[in-house]
C-alpha cells in the first residue's frame, strides 16, 4: 500500500486495477486522459499483471473492444467523454440486452457548462433510454469506492454500468491508499463458453419473469433486472452507501432532537385531501419543533451542499438566528432510482429542495414518488422557479438557493415562524446567481431586519463585505494557440492562398472540427465559420458547397481536420464526397498528437498511418502534403488544391509547438521595426505583444512589437511576416544572457549614477568575454529548467540540435568579434526590455551629461548616422540573400552571415554605447582597434 | 484549514505547483484536495488551482474554494492576481511573480498592461479595501488581520540557476514558507521537491528554494507591501 495523490480519472483507473480489470480503453478528450495515461503508466511500469491499456482510434473501437474482451470474460472499462458516449449509446443498449459475462464499467467524464463547446448532455438520461444503471458519486473517494462494486453489479446483472464522472471529481486530486502492485480477475469463462447464454435470438424468445425473483441466478429480462437493482440500490450497503441521508437538527449543537417522526401510515388524514397535497402539512400545528425540510442534491453537488448547510447553521447559531430541521438527501444512484430510499427521505417532511446539474432528472422522480405514494411533501426546484438553470453547481449558489429557501417557507407560515418580520425574502438575487452574472450588490445595503434572516447571512457568506476588487480593468484570457503552433503557420498559408486567389474572406466557408484549430476562432484569426462537434467539419463542407447561393460559383467550402479526427470520424464523409463529386477542400492540421487532451497518440504518430495516401485511396483527387513553416510551398500546394473543382486535399504536416522545444528565438531590431503591427494583426502569437513606451529610429512613437523570449518557441513564422524584416532568430540563451545584463547593468548605473568611470565599462568587457564562454552546462540548465514545466517535452528538436553542431566549429569565428557584438545587443535591448528601463537611462542621461559633454554627443551622433547608412546597404544585401535561402527551403539564417551582419551593426551600436558612457570617441577607437586585431 | 488559490496562465506550471502544496500537506500528514481547471484552459488560458489543506480532525468536503476565502493567492502572473482577487479572504495573503504574460487579444486591442501597473493597482485596490474595513469596524479595528502582498521578482532569483519559468513553482512556494504563510518548514518543501520534481531539475529548485529562503549569500529581491 502506498499514499498517492491521485485526480478522479487517475483513482477510477487505478481502483478499475485493482478491481481485476484486463481492458482499459477510451478515445483521447481531456476529460477521460488522465484515466487512460494512468492505467497505461501503470501497464508499462508492469504494475498491473494481466491488464492492457490502450488509446483508441475512436468511441465506437473502444465500446467494441470493451464488449468483446467483457463477453470473453474479462473485467473491461471503457471511458468515455460526454459527446464520445452519446455516439456510442446504440451498442451500449444492444449490450444491455445481449448481456456481458466480465464486468464492463463504463465511465463517462463531462464537463458541466464548460468553455469546451460541449453539449450538455445528462448522462442520466441517455442511461434511462438504454435501460442501464448509473452510479452519480460525489467524491473522487466514492468514484474510487465506487468501482469495484460497479464491476460486481455489471457481472451480477450482465449489464454495463456507468460511472458519471463529473469536473469537480475529474479535475480534483486527493490522496489515495492505492495498492503498489495489481492483478487482473480470473476470466469468466471464453467467448465459446459463453456464446450460449448470451445469444440475442434467445433472449428475444425468452419469456419475461413474472414478479422479482431475487434468487433467480439468470435474471435476463432487462426490466426485472433494473427493478431488482432499484432494490439494491436502496438496501444493499454495497451500492445504498452511496445514498446518503443527512440529517441536521434544530439545535445546531448540543443535544438532538430525537423524536423520530411519525410515518405518513400513522396520520390521520391519509389519504390527504387535494388542498393538503398542495400546501404541504398545511394541517399540522406548526411550531418550531414541526417544520422539517429536505433538501436533495445528485452527485457531485452533495459536498457543496453539506458544506453550504453547515455552514450555515454556524453563521445563524452565531447570529442567534434558529435553523429548522434539514435532511438532505445526497443520491448517488439516479437510475435506477432507489424508491424506497427517497420514500425514507420524503417520509415526514413538508418542503423539498431539490438542486441538481443538467436537467431535472431528480426533481421529476421524487414528483413521481410523492404523486404516487400520496406523499405529502412540495417539491420546489426548476418547476417551481426556485433554482435557476445556471451549473456548474457551486458554493455560492447553493447557500443563497438554501437560504431563500429556508427564508420563503418560513415567512409564509402565518405568524408562527421563526421571525416576525413579515416581508418576503428577494429571490431575484438567488435566481440570478450564476456563474456568468454578477454577484448582487445589496449585501451591503442589508436592514437589521433582514440581516437576521438566513437569506441576509447566506448573501454575506456568498458575497462577503470584505471582498477585495481590483479596481481596473482585468483583459479576458481565452484559451490561444500557442507559440509556435504549426496550426498558425497553416491558418497564415490559407489566408495568403485565398489572397493570391483573391478569393475574399465572404466567399468561402470555413468548417471546423473538435481540437486545437478551434482556438483558430479567436481574433485575430477568425478562422471557423462553423462547428458542429466532432467528425462534422467534411460533412458539413459538403452541404455548404451544395448550397451556395448563385453568384458564388467560385466560392470555396473549406473543412479544417486534425490528424486525430481525421482517423476518427472523417474518413466516411471524405469518401461520400469522393462518390458524390462535391467540390470541397479538406485541409488536414497533422500535428502528430492529440495536442488538445494532452499529447496522446495518433495512427499517423510515428508515420504509422499515411495521410496522404489514405487520402489517395479515398480516391481524392488532388492531394498535397506540405509543410506549414514552408510558406511559399505550402501556399503552392493550398492554391493547387483550392483551384480543383473536385475534392481536393492539403495535408500540412508539422509537430505539435509543445512537443518542440526550440533553443532559437526571434527578437526584434527596435532600429527597424516601423510599429505596423503586423505581425500581432496578422498572427495574434502570445508571444508578441506591443509596447508603446518604445521609441525607434523607424517607428517614431507608434510604439513597437516586442517578443517575449520567454514565451517564444522559434518558429520563425513573425518573420515572413514583417514587412520591414525587422525580426531575426537569434539563440535562446543568448537573447537571455543579454537581457540579464542590460537589466543588472541599469541597476548599476541606477545605483551609482553619479560617478560611473572607466572601471565599470572594463567589469562589462569581462562580463562580455563570460558570455561567449557559454558551456555546455549553461545549454542543459537552459534545457532542463524548459523541460520541467511539461513532462511530454522531448529536450530539443532535431534540427536544432544539428545547427548548434553546424555552428559549433565557427564558435571562434564569432568569439572573436563577441565584445562588440555584445555591446549592440546591449544597446538594442535597452529600448527592447520595457519603456521604463528606457526612462530611467534617459533620465540618468539627462542627469549626467553637461553642456560640453552634449556639443561633443552631437558631434558623435552625426558621425555614427554616416556610417549607419553604410553597413544598411551591406545589410539588406546580406538579408536578400538570407531571404533567398529562406524561400528556397525554409533554412536556418546562415550563422555566419547572420554574424557578420551583426558584426556591421556593431560598429554603429557600440558608438551609440560609446555615447552613453560619455567615453564617445576614444570607444569608437578601442572598438575599431579591437576588431581589426581579432581578425588578425 | 488553509485555503490556497493557486493562478497563473495556462503552461505555467500551476498544476505542479498545487500538487507540491498537498504533497507539502502530506509531509505533515494533513489532509488536503486539489481541483485544478484543465483542460483547453491549459493552452495559455486562465487558469487557477484551487487546493485545501486541512489539519487532522477538520473535514473537507468540496474541493472548490469560495469566494472570499482564500487565505493565500499564488499569482503566476501580476494579472491573474488581480483576476482572482474576489477570492481573498479578509486577511488572506498574495504572492505574486512580476513577469506579465500578455493575452494576445489585448495586444490587439493595444492596451498591453505592464507589471508595474498591474503590482500598484493591486496596492491601491488592497488599501482601498482595508481603508474601508477599517472604517467600517470603527474603533474595533485596531486588531484586525490586514492583507498583505508579496511580490516576488522570479528572474533576479532565477539568475544562475536557469529558466524562471520551470522553477516559478518552487519559488513561490518557498516564500510563503518564508513569509510564514504556510506553516512548513525548509525540509517539507526539500522532501516535497525531492517527491514531485523530477531528479534532473532537483538541484535548481533547490538552489532556487535556498535563495528564497534567505539561506544562500543571494540577495532575495522580494518586495512586502
Amino acid at each position: 500500500m502506498a499514499k498517492r495523490l491521485l485526480s478522479g480519472g487517475e483513482a477510477i483507473a487505478q481502483a478499475a486495477l485493482e478491481a481485476g480489470a484486463s481492458v482499459i480503453a477510451g478515445y483521447p478528450t481531456d476529460s477521460v486522459s488522465r484515466l487512460i495515461e494512468s492505467a497505461l503508466r501503470q501497464t508499462l511500469k508492469r504494475n498491473a499483471s494481466g491488464a492492457h491499456a490502450q488509446w483508441t482510434v475512436n468511441d465506437k473501437t473502444t465500446l467494441g473492444i470493451c464488449a468483446a474482451a467483457s463477453t470473453s470474460g474479462f473485467r473491461c472499462l471503457a471511458a468515455f467523454g460526454q459527446t464520445g458516449f452519446s455516439e456510442v449509446v446504440q451498442g451500449i443498449t444492444a449490450l444491455s440486452y445481449a448481456g456481458i459475462k466480465g464486468g464492463l464499467v463504463v465511465v463517462v467524464a463531462d464537463e458541466p457548462s464548460s468553455d469546451a463547446f460541449t453539449a450538455n448532455l445528462d448522462v442520466r438520461r441517455i442511461c434511462e433510454l438504454a435501460k442501464i444503471p448509473i452510479m452519480d458519486p460525489a467524491t473522487s473517494t466514492d468514484a474510487y469506492n465506487c468501482v469495484s462494486a460497479a464491476f460486481v453489479l455489471s457481472e451480477r446483472y450482465s449489464m454495463p454500468v456507468v460511472i458519471h464522472v463529473s469536473q469537480d471529481i475529474d479535475f480534483s486530486s486527493a490522496f489515495f491508499d492505492i495498492q503498489s502492485h495489481t492483478k487482473a480477475a480470473a476470466r469468466k469463462g471464453t467467448f465459446m463458453e459463453n456464446r450460449k447464454s448470451l445469444d440475442v435470438a434467445d433472449l428475444i424468445n425468452e419469456e419475461s419473469q413474472e414478479g422479482i425473483d431475487f434468487t433467480n441466478e439468470s435474471i435476463s429480462d432487462t426490466d426485472a433486472r433494473l427493478k431488482e437493482i432499484a432494490y439494491k440500490f436502496s438496501y444493499k450497503d454495497t451500492y445504498a452507501v452511496y445514498n446518503r441521508i443527512y440529517e441536521f437538527e434544530q439545535q445546531y449543537e448540543g443535544k438532538h432532537n430525537s423524536k423520530r417522526f411519525a410515518s405518513r401510515d400513522e396520520e390521520d388524514d391519509y389519504p390527504p385531501s387535494a388542498t393538503d397535497i398542495r400546501t404541504g402539512a398545511a394541517s399540522v400545528h406548526l411550531d418550531e419543533s414541526n417544520i422539517k425540510i429536505g433538501i436533495c442534491v445528485c452527485g457531485s453537488c452533495a459536498p457543496y451542499a453539506i458544506e453550504a448547510i453547515e455552514t450555515l447553521r454556524r453563521e445563524a447559531h452565531k447570529s442567534k438566528v434558529s435553523t429548522p430541521y434539514i435532511r438532505l438527501l445526497a443520491l448517488g444512484t439516479p437510475f435506477p432510482i432507489p424508491k424506497r430510499t427517497l420514500r425514507r427521505f420524503l417520509e415526514g417532511l413538508n418542503d423539498i429542495l431539490v438542486i441538481e446539474e443538467f436537467s431535472s432528472f431528480a426533481e421529476e422522480e421524487l414528483v413521481k414518488q410523492c404523486a404516487t405514494n400520496f406523499l405529502g411533501p412540495n417539491v420546489h426546484g426548476r418547476f417551481t422557479d426556485e433554482v435557476n438553470y445556471n451549473y456548474p453547481v457551486s458554493f455560492e449558489s447553493m447557500i443563497m438557493h438554501i437560504a431563500a429557501f429556508i427564508d420563503k417557507l418560513l415567512n409564509v407560515r402565518p405568524d408562527k415562524g421563526f421571525f416576525t418580520d413579515t416581508t418576503e425574502p428577494d429571490l431575484s438575487p438567488v435566481l440570478n446567481l450564476g456563474k456568468h452574472s454578477s454577484p448582487p450588490d445589496s449585501a451591503k445595503t442589508l436592514t437589521p431586519k433582514q440581516s437576521r434572516t438566513l437569506t441576509g447571512i447566506a448573501r454575506r457568506l456568498a458575497n462577503p463585505e470584505s471582498i477585495y476588487t481590483y479596481n481596473s480593468d482585468i483583459p479576458d484570457r481565452p484559451p490561444v494557440l500557442c507559440s509556435g503552433c504549426p496550426h498558425r503557420a497553416s491558418f497564415y498559408t490559407i489566408t495568403r492562398a485565398l489572397e493570391r486567389l483573391k478569393i475574399s474572406r465572404d466567399e468561402i466557408v470555413i468548417s471546423a472540427d473538435v481540437g486545437c484549430e478551434l482556438l483558430g476562432n479567436n481574433p485575430p484569426l477568425n478562422f471557423m465559420d462553423a462547428y458542429m462537434g466532432k467528425g462534422f467539419s467534411a460533412s458539413l463542407a459538403q452541404g455548404f458547397s451544395l448550397s451556395l447561393p448563385p453568384g458564388f460559383q467560385d466560392g470555396k467550402c473549406i473543412a479544417l481536420l486534425g490528424d486525430s479526427s481525421f482517423f476518427s470520424t472523417a474518413i466516411p464523409s471524405i469518401s461520400n464526397a469522393v462518390v458524390n463529386d462535391i467540390d470541397i477542400t479538406i485541409v488536414i492540421l497533422d500535428n502528430e498528437t492529440c495536442a488538445e487532451s494532452g499529447l496522446q497518440p495518433t495512427p499517423a504518430s510515428n508515420g504509422r498511418t499515411d495521410i496522404a495516401e489514405v487520402l489517395h485511396s479515398l480516391g481524392v483527387h488532388n492531394v498535397r502534403v506540405a509543410d506549414p513553416f514552408e510558406i511559399n510551398n505550402a501556399v503552392d500546394a493550398c492554391i493547387k488544391a483550392l483551384r480543383d473543382t473536385r475534392p481536393s486535399a492539403v495535408v500540412l504536416t508539422s509537430k505539435c509547438a509543445r512537443l518542440i522545444r526550440s533553443k532559437k528565438v526571434t527578437y526584434i531590431n527596435t532600429n527597424k521595426c516601423t510599429g505596423c503591427r503586423e505581425c500581432i494583426t496578422q498572427l495574434g502569437c502570445p508571444a508578441i505583444f506591443f509596447d508603446k513606451d518604445i521609441k525607434g529610429r523607424k517607428s517614431g512613437d507608434a510604439g513597437q512589437a516586442v517578443i517575449d523570449i520567454n514565451q517564444c518557441n522559434g518558429c520563425r513564422l513573425c518573420i515572413h511576416v514583417c514587412p520591414s524584416e525587422a525580426i531575426r532568430t537569434m539563440m535562446h540563451k543568448d537573447v537571455a544572457e543579454l537581457m540579464r545584463q542590460e537589466r543588472s547593468r541599469l541597476a548599476e548605473q541606477l545605483e551609482d549614477a553619479a560617478n560611473i568611470d572607466s572601471d565599470t565599462a572594463d567589469i562589462e568587457e569581462g562580463a562580455a568575454d563570460e558570455i561567449n564562454d557559454m558551456t555546455e552546462d549553461m545549454l542543459d540548465s537552459a534545457g532542463l529548467s524548459f523541460a520541467s514545466g511539461s513532462l511530454m517535452l522531448e529536450e530539443t528538436d532535431s534540427d536544432d540540435v544539428a545547427e548548434e553542431e553546424e555552428q559549433r566549429p565557427k564558435r571562434h569565428r564569432r568569439t572573436s568579434t563577441a565584445k562588440i557584438r555584445k555591446k549592440t545587443t546591449q544597446a538594442e535591448f535597452g529600448t527592447l526590455f520595457g519603456g521604463k528601463n528606457a526612462e530611467l537611462r534617459l533620465n540618468f542621461e539627462d542627469e549626467d551629461s553637461t553642456k560640453e559633454d552634449q556639443d561633443a554627443k552631437d558631434a558623435i551622433e552625426d558621425d555614427i548616422e554616416k556610417t549607419e547608412n553604410d553597413t544598411e546597404i551591406q545589410e539588406t544585401l546580406e538579408e536578400d540573400a538570407i531571404e533567398a535561402d529562406d524561400a528556397e527551403s525554409h533554412a536556418v539564417d546562415d550563422p555566419e552571415i547572420s554574424a557578420d551582419a551583426e558584426d556591421t551593426e556593431t560598429e554603429d551600436e557600440a558608438s551609440k554605447e560609446a555615447a552613453d558612457t560619455d567615453d564617445a570617441v576614444d570607444a569608437v577607437d578601442d572598438t575599431a582597434d579591437e576588431s581589426d586585431s581579432d581578425a588578425k | 484549514m488553509i485555503d490556497i488559490l493557486v493562478a497563473g496562465v495556462g503552461g505555467q506550471g500551476i498544476q505542479l505547483a498545487s500538487h507540491m502544496l498537498c504533497v507539502l500537506a502530506m509531509s505533515k500528514s494533513w489532509n488536503a484536495v486539489c481541483f485544478d481547471n484543465s483542460g483547453l484552459t491549459e493552452m495559455g488560458g486562465a487558469m487557477t488551482s484551487h487546493v485545501r489543506i486541512a489539519d487532522k480532525g477538520e473535514k473537507l468536503y468540496t474541493s472548490k474554494i469560495s469566494k472570499g476565502s482564500a487565505d493565500l493567492i499564488l499569482a503566476f502572473e501580476p494579472m491573474e492576481a488581480a483576476r482572482n482577487l474576489p477570492y481573498l479572504a479578509k486577511d488572506g495573503k498574495i504572492i505574486t511573480a512580476t513577469s506579465t504574460i500578455q493575452p494576445p487579444q489585448s495586444s490587439l486591442d493595444m492596451c498591453n498592461y505592464t507589471s508595474d501597473e498591474v503590482i500598484e493597482n493591486l496596492k491601491t485596490s488592497l488599501y482601498t479595501a482595508i481603508m474601508h474595513n477599517l472604517r467600517a469596524a470603527g474603533g474595533k479595528g485596531k486588531n484586525m488581520q490586514y492583507s498583505k502582498m508579496f511580490i516576488v521578482n522570479e528572474e533576479r532569483i532565477c539568475e544562475g540557476h536557469g529558466e524562471p519559468k520551470g522553477l516559478l513553482a518552487t519559488i513561490l512556494l518557498a516564500e510563503a514558507i518564508h513569509t510564514e504563510c504556510l506553516p512548513f518548514q525548509r525540509n517539507d518543501m526539500a522532501h516535497t521537491i525531492d517527491m514531485c520534481v523530477r531528479p534532473a531539475f532537483r538541484e535548481a529548485n533547490i538552489d532556487v528554494m535556498d535563495t528564497v529562503l534567505g539561506l544562500s549569500p543571494k540577495k532575495r529581491s522580494v518586495e512586502t507591501v
